[in-house]
């Protein structure tokens, strides 16, 4: 999948390359090819930890199976567990836990050669009403 | 359990899960609503006392309309838990 189409940011704050739907509506994968190009990446080579945190933040809303975007409105026991450098492939997994009125928390990880870079939860809010 | 046993369990686990740094259990009244002009949680802490409430006591909160019943006071929400608990 094509995580721009299913998304509605836009370069160059898309931060996956691609995705997969593990479960419709409640669980995605998806990965980001951390390059020395990448405007994200910092001077030293490093990918910022607010940009994983991104990540995993629209690996949820891919999660969620919505087609309507959200805001990411709140972060829960984020722990940060290893440093993201140039040629890493990050990737990333969300799982949604529970929704209630409008608010859908997820538990994310983003690892990189199968050891945890970051994990936590995730809480998107869709406007329901619209 | 008792109502009341479980309303100090309550009041341990709304401090704890939503992380609320200036309230101590002992400051919690169990009559004063839980959202907006008593405790003074929002709808993100709804959520997270929902996760919370769901992995710990294994009940089922299905939405907002429950919630609002549930949620009405810590009184409110032990009784709700003690129906409900499995």
């Amino acid at each position: 999948m094509r995580p721009f189409e299913h998304l509605p940011h836009r370069h160059p704050f898309v931060m996956l390359d691609r995705a997969e739907v593990v479960a419709e509506g409640r669980h995605a994968k998806g990965i980001k090819l951390i390059t020395a190009n990448d405007p994200s990446v910092s001077p030293d080579g490093i990918f910022p930890s607010a940009y994983i945190v991104e990540a995993m933040a629209q690996t949820s809303g891919i999660a969620s199976g919505k087609k309507t975007g959200s805001m990411l409105a709140g972060l829960k026991n984020i722990e940060f567990r290893g440093t993201v450098l140039t040629g890493d492939v990050l990737e990333l997994e969300s799982v949604l836990e529970r929704n209630f009125s409008g608010l859908y928390f997820f538990n994310c990880r983003a690892s990189v050669s199968g050891k945890t870079v970051a994990e936590g939860g995730v809480i998107l809010y869709f406007d329901e009403t619209a | 359990m008792e109502k009341e046993t479980l309303i100090e369990e309550l009041k341990a686990l709304i401090v704890k899960s939503l992380k609320l740094e200036d309230v101590l259990p002992s400051d919690i009244d169990p009559d004063a609503p839980l959202f907006g002009s008593g405790l003074g949680l929002d709808s993100i802490d709804a959520l997270e006392l929902v996760v919370a409430l769901e992995k710990t006591y294994g009940i089922r909160i299905p939405d907002e309309d429950v919630g609002k019943e549930a949620f009405a006071s810590l009184s409110a929400l032990a009784g709700y838990v003690i129906k409900n608990k499995k």
